[in-house]
């Protein structure tokens, strides 16, 4: 939904009631919202439907809304072509997996969703809109990325799950964190531990929390599990889809096939620097 | 002030002398420095001649445009030899104006408003070539780091950004890194003052026949001097550079 859809909905809700209110003026009111339905249907495209003589906006069109496509994307890093001709669309509450060879293209990949590059040549589309309309700042609270290796700074926990809330302006925010420790296994005294004294499934547990903080939309993942022992990797898989269930969009590198069925609803294959086979069904 | 030591050619030319020791040394240890010796002195006594000639002529004119141009080109000649420490940072010789020209003129502001100096040729000149020159060194190692560690800590910057931070945040600690690492020598000389060192203005003074306790004043006032400049050259540098190593979309250029 883009800013101009926003004030239009926010405007119409309050005519809307504002002729609600009108009840003595039926066909006045019969007569706007006529103009407003044509309005929006006619010069806009909005799916709009009269209920109880209040307009509003048929928001299943809206949910349908791909929240990350990308169209013809290649990226070059210098002369060398790394990833070219990729389309692929990703719906909101997608679990989507990717595989491929080492060296395939999915950090790549994955790089590009987060921003942190941008494409040589196509257009990646977050809600429907080029991304470079986009803050890229926005973009990335939107976007959550985690590497492949962790890499926790400072040199306490706390620092890093401060960050997020620093950034934003906000009070750090303690019972929230717990929250999400919670979820991913973590004992509530990790926040004052040092950093250099964690395991690789700590730190890496503890970037998952990070990133979450402040409920993105989309979480990529790069092999988060693939350096953790079983135990580990479970909690991170089951505590990722706890938040799937809540409505977040997950893409996740996986090497592990088995974990890759078991996961997600669409499956993507990146080799030699495109999309080779995409798997949709669970 | 007492009577003033004077030196005499002929006593320059028997200190010559000791020129020969270092390279006598040279030749019998097999250093082959005997070339490079040779030639940094002869470099030292053309280009001293030189700029006492020029500064003669200079303090001569008693002209405040003429010492403020030639503040100018210290200020620019100091910018281009800062560049070379940060060539992989684009822009950064206009940078390096700006934050050399803010340091030195914040300094010399308050030095002269302080009336511990007065503007003219023979005040503002060499306490000019102290600061700047302090400055740019400071600068230069400032920039060094800051490519060193834009290149080695890629990852932590990244990861900063994907957690929302804007380029600033996401580079403050490196930022703040380059400053203390410009600012380090300078600190570390200052304490050593006095304990080891004797600096050259000051053992100046006293040959000079200046008595140990004014000449210690004026050390004082070059020790302040030298940090204030390098500080605010330091500070305002590397918070202008630092933005050159990202692009238009925040993104860390490669």
């Amino acid at each position: 939904m883009t800013n101009f859809d926003i004030i239009h909905i926010t405007i119409l809700e309050h005519f809307s009631q504002y002729l609600k209110n009108l009840k003595n003026h039926i066909n006045f009111k019969v007569f706007i919202n006529a103009l407003l339905f044509l309005y929006f249907e006619l010069f806009f495209k909005k799916n709009t439907e009269i209920t109880n003589g209040i307009l509003t906006f048929n928001t299943k069109k809206e949910e349908m809304m791909e929240i990350l496509q990308f169209k013809n994307v290649e990226y070059k890093d210098g002369d060398k072509r790394i990833l070219h001709d990729v389309n692929v669309e990703i719906s909101k509450g997608d679990f989507v997996s990717i595989s491929g060879d080492s060296g395939g293209g999915k950090t790549t990949f994955m790089r590009l969703c987060s921003h942190l590059i941008s494409p040589s040549d196509g257009n990646i589309l977050f809600y429907g809109k080029d991304i470079l309309e986009f803050d890229p700042v926005f973009l990335r609270r939107e976007i959550a990325y985690c590497f492949q290796e962790p890499f926790l700074f400072g040199d306490k926990v706390e620092e890093n799950l401060i960050f997020p809330f620093l950034v934003r302006n906000e009070i750090f925010d303690e019972a929230r964190v717990f929250h999400f420790f919670e979820t991913f296994h973590i004992q509530e005294d990790f926040l004052k531990r040092d950093v250099k004294n964690l395991s690789g499934g700590e730190k890496q547990r503890i970037a998952l929390v990070r990133s979450l903080l402040f409920n993105p939309q989309i979480l990529l993942l790069d092999e988060v599990t693939s350096a953790l022992d079983s135990n580990n990797a479970k909690i991170v898989e089951e505590a990722v889809e706890v938040f799937h269930k809540e409505g977040l969009t997950v893409l996740w590198i996986t090497h592990d096939e088995e974990q890759g069925k078991r996961i997600s609803n669409k499956r993507i294959f990146i080799n030699r620097g495109t999309i080779e086979i995409m798997e949709v069904g669970n | 002030m007492k009577e003033q030591m004077m030196i005499s050619n002929s006593s320059l030319v028997i200190a010559f002398s000791l020129v020969i020791i270092s390279l006598v040394f040279s030749h019998s240890q097999k250093l082959k420095l005997e070339k490079e010796t040779l030639m940094s002195v002869i470099r030292a006594i053309l280009q001293l001649i030189a700029i006492g000639y020029i500064l003669d002529y200079i303090f001569g004119l008693e002209s405040k445009i003429f010492t403020t141009l030639l503040l100018i080109s210290m200020i620019l000649n100091a910018a281009y030899n800062a560049k070379k420490r940060g060539k992989d940072i684009p822009n950064i010789y206009w940078v390096s104006v700006f934050a050399i020209s803010m340091g030195a003129f914040t300094t010399l502001f308050i030095l002269v408003l302080s009336r511990a100096i007065q503007y003219e040729a023979n005040q503002i000149i060499p306490i000019s070539g102290m600061i700047i020159s302090n400055a740019t060194v400071a600068m230069g190692l400032g920039y060094k780091q800051l490519a060193g560690d834009f290149k080695n800590k890629r990852q932590e910057i990244e990861t900063k950004l994907s957690l929302g931070g804007d380029i600033l945040e996401s580079s403050k600690d490196i930022i703040r890194g380059a400053i203390r690492t410009g600012m380090i020598p300078t600190i570390d000389a200052a304490k050593l003052l006095g304990i080891v060192s004797l600096p050259g203005m000051m053992t100046g003074l006293i040959l000079a026949g200046v008595s140990p306790l004014v000449a210690i004043k004026y050390q004082i006032m070059v020790t302040f001097m030298l940090l204030s400049t390098t500080a605010t050259s330091s500070f305002i540098a590397c918070y202008m550079a630092y933005k050159k190593f990202f692009n238009d979309r925040k993104q860390l250029q490669s």
